[in-house]
């Protein structure tokens, strides 16, 4: 797991004899040259650390990054992250302190790059689970949109049906026919739909990255809603078709609506 | 299936609306019919006498309670729903007084939609249509949606509709109730030529003592029985 360091000051570091970064990045650095950080007495509190693969420089070496050999979601790395921020702010006799007081250093601060990332992705869960709810009382209110339209179309066109009937239009054909032109309703409604919000998804992630962010389509998502939307239109239009099929014609052609 | 000469026997037709209810209706009360192949007769009667239900029973779109129905000597109350639409597919064509043709569908889709049911290649289910509304004078309209056509027009497309498969019986109920005079006259002129011409059997429901003239044979029905039945010898 990778903690980020943040020193206060830079321009310690540049002139921090115990910390060389030169040797930080040698081929084989030897436990103990990499300065003050690992080669003292707090080092050994934090054995953790392995200098030569687990410590590397971020922003112009203001920032470090540590590895420990923690699991990425251990919570040794919060303990780890504390440590490093007493070591670094202790008024021990540590041979950080000497540096806090010759150089003006005023500290550390440990940040768990994990947990950075958890409260954000705890941010992005929750907003993306509103819109999941939000999306789905959409999705609900389309269900019982198609169905309103379905039993409506197949009321308004009673005696269309009686008359397909009466011509010679089996019962079963006039469910197919029924099913076919919600089906296909449907088809034209997801295609719009997919088409127009995976537009304004790739907008928002363009601007939002002002280009650099790689937009990616969520295929299983829209797998799931394609199959979801066309089975509920099924059903939809299976519903009213039977009913549909099962009025006499004679009751359908007599019917004014 | 007996040979016979008549395309039509009823026998002891009873046919109740909201049976064993408050509101149950005898619509028809033990009718008796023979008609002859080719003949075409006209039945009348005051609303609600039970006209548009015996044609909807001789169509096989309606059910009824007791009695025999022989079509061309096929007795059609043991046909399953699926037998009997297609029957009524290949043996009857209907005409409303609302014309009932499909909206969206052109003259000439609507004439051909009864060919595509039977499963007739398209191509040649156009030409047969195509050719039909030519003959019934339609030809410069085969491309019009029954909205854009009048309602003397409509009625002739609902024809051509009916006609397209060769039905044996031709069921018109009140065909000519929506349009005007000379329209009507026309629709008429064209069931007699039909008659003459292809030897089908036409049943029409009117009110129009006029089109009953036109007719071989003249059925009054009245409170679910038939009252009289005339042969008009003296037709147009």
């Amino acid at each position: 797991m990778v903690l980020f360091v943040n020193l206060s000051l830079v321009q310690f570091f540049f002139n921090n004899p115990l910390l060389d970064i030169e040797m930080l990045n040698a081929n084989e650095p030897v436990y103990g040259e990499a300065g003050a950080f690992i080669n003292e007495q707090q080092a050994k509190d934090l054995e953790i650390f392995t200098p030569a693969t687990n410590f590397s420089f971020l922003d112009n070496q203001r920032y470090f990054l540590f590895q420990t050999d923690e699991p990425v979601n251990s919570e040794v790395n919060a303990e780890i992250a504390q440590d490093i921020e007493k070591w670094g702010n202790s008024n021990g006799n540590s041979t950080f302190e000497t540096f806090k007081d010759t150089e003006g250093m005023y500290g550390i601060t440990a940040f768990n790059v994990y947990k950075i990332y958890e409260s954000l992705y705890d941010g992005m869960y929750r907003m993306f689970s509103f819109l999941q709810v939000f999306t789905s009382i959409g999705f609900l209110v389309g269900v019982l949109a198609l169905l309103v339209v379905s039993i409506r179309s197949v009321a308004t066109r009673k005696r269309e049906i009686g008359m397909m009937r009466a011509i010679g239009l089996k019962k079963h054909e006039i469910v197919i026919a029924i099913v076919i032109e919600l089906i296909t309703m449907s088809v034209i409604g997801l295609s719009i739909a997919l088409f127009t919000g995976n537009l304004l998804a790739w907008a928002m992630v363009d601007v939002n990255s002002r280009g650099t962010a790689k937009f990616l389509i969520p295929w299983n998502v829209i797998g799931f809603y394609t199959v979801l939307t066309l089975t509920v239109a099924f059903i939809a239009a299976v519903i009213p078709g039977r009913l549909a099929a099962k009025i006499s014609p004679s009751d359908a052609l007599r019917y004014v609506g | 299936m007996v040979q016979t000469n008549n395309i039509l026997e009823i026998h002891e037709i009873h046919k109740f609306y909201a049976k064993g209810t408050n509101s149950e209706v005898h619509a028809l009360r033990g009718i008796d019919l023979t008609i002859k192949k080719g003949e075409m007769v006209a039945i009348m009667g005051t609303s609600g006498c039970g006209k548009t239900t015996l044609l909807n029973i001789i169509g096989g779109i309606d059910q009824f309670d007791s009695g025999d129905l022989l079509i061309d000597g096929i007795d059609i109350r043991s046909f399953s729903d699926t037998k009997m639409t297609e029957f009524r597919a290949k043996n009857i064509g209907f005409i409303f007084q609302l014309f009932n043709l499909f909206p969206f569908l052109t003259a000439t889709q609507n004439v051909m939609f009864p060919l595509l049911i039977l499963k007739r290649p398209r191509v040649k289910a156009r030409q047969e249509a195509e050719l039909l509304l030519r003959e019934l004078g339609l030809g410069g309209h085969l491309k019009h949606y029954p909205s854009q056509l009048s309602g003397g027009q409509q009625q002739r497309v609902a024809i051509a509709r009916s006609l397209i498969t060769q039905p044996t019986i031709l069921l018109g109920d009140e065909p000519t109730g929506d349009l005007d005079f000379t329209t009507s006259s026309d629709i008429i002129q064209l069931f007699r030529r039909i008659n003459r011409e292809n030897k089908q059997t036409l049943i029409l429901v009117t009110h129009s003592k006029w089109i009953a003239k036109q007719c071989d044979r003249i059925i009054e029905i009245g409170d679910g029985k038939i009252l009289t039945d005339i042969q008009n010898g003296g037709k147009n």
